[in-house]
């Protein structure tokens, strides 16, 4: 992934994965999951996450009814998490909402999640930028 | 009342300090469409609430000097005027609350004893949260039921209705004069007068109507009214109930302590005191119901009917502009009042707001709080609401930014 994509990059990325997001249907039953959604907007997901035995993220997917921003950030986190462990995705997730609030980040970790880099154009969307990523680590705590 | 044109609307405008010193959001000329969710303030509104803070501050009930005194004397004149302002045949009907929202749950929570396991509750899907949450929890505590009578095809709410769900185990009616997403306008007199015909408790949310038509309780033949402020050009923190004197007796105080007892006794017992007092208890908002009154003056100065004639135009204005843009849709064409609510195909009600706020455009978009009403996609809609300052510039721009369209990630990259 190149960490400097241009602008009609960053906007390819985030409507692919808006058009056809990656691991969207509805968490099993042992998995564990989260439901995130918002008194004021129409965000209304569930997120669920699988761990293999070291704790790591096995599996990851998602279901439900969101913004395009959420989708495709939540398409993209879904893909970046698997095979991490919590402290790698916290840390991860660190370097993201640096990037979503305009401090310095390290863009390595981020991949395509670096399409979200001017989220703070319009901060009142910060929240769909990161629903997913709160819904599955919500999932990992609840794993510890 | 003289109808609003577009000069007089040019002089309200250089009124509210917002539209000065704002001149733009996101690099575009600002455009503030959001007036049902909350409205601008007035200089006059402002200046009335500071007031207090800078010449007469006191608290009610229990100084023996003279700024207590004037205290009371400008908080009771402040009812008095609130009274005047919807019909009310007595300030003791008055009582300030923080909002609608509390309104409502006053009196919700005030029929605790009064309502029955099996009484029924009848309100409908196009309510506010604020309209059907205190309902619900009322019916879950007491073991009553909320029954949602039938909205028609334009999402209101008809006697006709109401009479299919009416039963002998009725209590209350409890729904909007204009509801929140749908504009759509409930005849409210009619509503009442069946009400009271069946004998059982009716309740306004007029949140969204007081500052657009003239408002007059013994008219409307309501047990109950609700609204709040800070949607009339008020104060945000505070609202009004008024109940006629017979229904508000029917109300324990859901919160007890300074100002609201006569007396009270090591025994445990304690007296209430008369209305409207025994529901404000605690030190009030004394600061916001000033400028509540300056907010009343303001829009009885204008004329709320003028303002919800004006709002209708620039309605109208806009959608006869945006009806029929590719994708477009409005979902209350005909509501008669100052709120557009529309969807754009295949664009998430979010999305949509965020591209119009880079446009400068503030809207509202997804369910607002109205998460049962049918019509209304899981995508939400977006809905844009006019106000006294809203200018034909206002409702232009809003429809080229729709017409326009555009790629909704510009608002990120454009």
């Amino acid at each position: 992934m190149p960490i400097s994509l241009d602008q009609q990059m960053m906007r390819e990325i985030i409507m692919d994965h808006y058009e056809s997001p990656e691991n969207r249907r509805q968490p099993e039953r042992d998995m564990l999951s989260a439901h995130m959604d918002s008194a004021s907007c129409i965000d209304d997901i569930t997120v669920g996450v699988r761990l293999d035995e070291q704790g790591r993220v096995a599996d990851c997917c998602w279901e439900g009814t969101c913004c395009v921003i959420s989708t495709a950030a939540t398409s993209i986190a879904t893909e970046l998490v698997k095979g991490k462990s919590l402290d790698q995705i916290e840390a991860l997730y660190g370097d993201y909402c640096a990037m979503l609030q305009g401090r310095e980040y390290d863009p390595a970790p981020l991949g395509e999640a670096v399409a979200f880099a001017n989220t703070g154009r319009q901060p009142s969307r910060i929240g769909c930028a990161t629903i997913g990523f709160r819904g599955i680590l919500s999932c990992l705590k609840k794993g510890e | 009342m003289k109808p609003l044109d577009d000069e007089r609307i040019a002089r309200i405008r250089t009124e509210f300090p917002m539209l000065r010193k704002n001149p733009l959001m996101q690099g575009k000329r600002f455009c503030y469409l959001d007036t049902a969710a909350t409205a601008l303030k007035p200089d006059c509104v402002i200046a009335a609430q500071d007031s207090y803070y800078q010449t007469w501050t006191a608290n009610t009930h229990r100084g023996d000097y003279d700024l207590g005194h004037e205290a009371d004397v400008r908080y009771q004149r402040a009812r008095q005027t609130v009274a005047d302002f919807i019909g009310a045949a007595s300030a003791d009907e008055i009582s300030f609350t923080s909002g609608c929202t509390e309104a409502i749950n006053r009196v919700a929570q005030g029929l605790f004893s009064w309502i029955q396991p099996g009484d029924e509750i009848i309100t409908d899907r196009a309510e506010h949260a604020s309209n059907i949450l205190p309902w619900f929890r009322l019916a879950r505590l007491r073991g009553a039921k909320v029954v949602f009578a039938d909205l028609d095809e334009r999402g209101s709410l008809t006697p006709e209705a109401v009479r299919r769900v009416l039963t002998p185990k009725t209590k209350i009616l409890a729904f909007a004069r204009i509801t929140n997403v749908l504009g759509s306008v409930n005849d409210a007199r009619a509503l009442c007068a069946l009400a009271r015909e069946a004998g059982i408790l009716s309740l306004v949310d007029a949140a969204q109507s007081v500052a657009c038509e003239t408002t007059r309780v013994e008219e409307i033949g309501c047990d109950f009214l609700c609204f709040s402020g800070h949607k009339m050009y008020g104060p945000t923190g505070i609202g009004v109930l008024y109940g006629r004197r017979q229904a508000l007796e029917l109300l324990d105080p859901p919160t007890v302590g300074g100002g609201m007892n006569a007396r009270f006794y090591p025994s445990g017992d304690y007296t209430l005191e008369d209305l409207p007092l025994r529901f404000e208890a605690g030190t009030q908002n004394i600061a916001g119901a000033a400028g509540l009154a300056q907010a009343c003056r303001f829009v009885e100065e204008i004329g709320a009917d003028a303002i919800g004639a004006w709002e209708r135009q620039l309605k109208q204005l806009a959608r006869a502009r945006i009806e029929g843009a590719p994708g477009v849709r409005v979902l209350n064409p005909d509501s008669p009042t100052g709120i557009l609510t529309f969807i754009v195909d295949g664009v998430p009600a979010q999305d949509e707001g965020t591209l119009l706020n880079s446009k400068g455009i503030c809207v509202r978009s997804g369910l607002h709080c109205a998460k049962i009403l049918p019509l209304v996609p899981k995508t939400g809609t977006v809905r844009a609401s006019f106000g006294v300052y809203s200018d034909r510039h206002d409702a232009e721009q809003l429809a080229e930014a729709i017409v326009k369209g555009g790629d909704i990630l510009d608002a990120y990259f454009a």
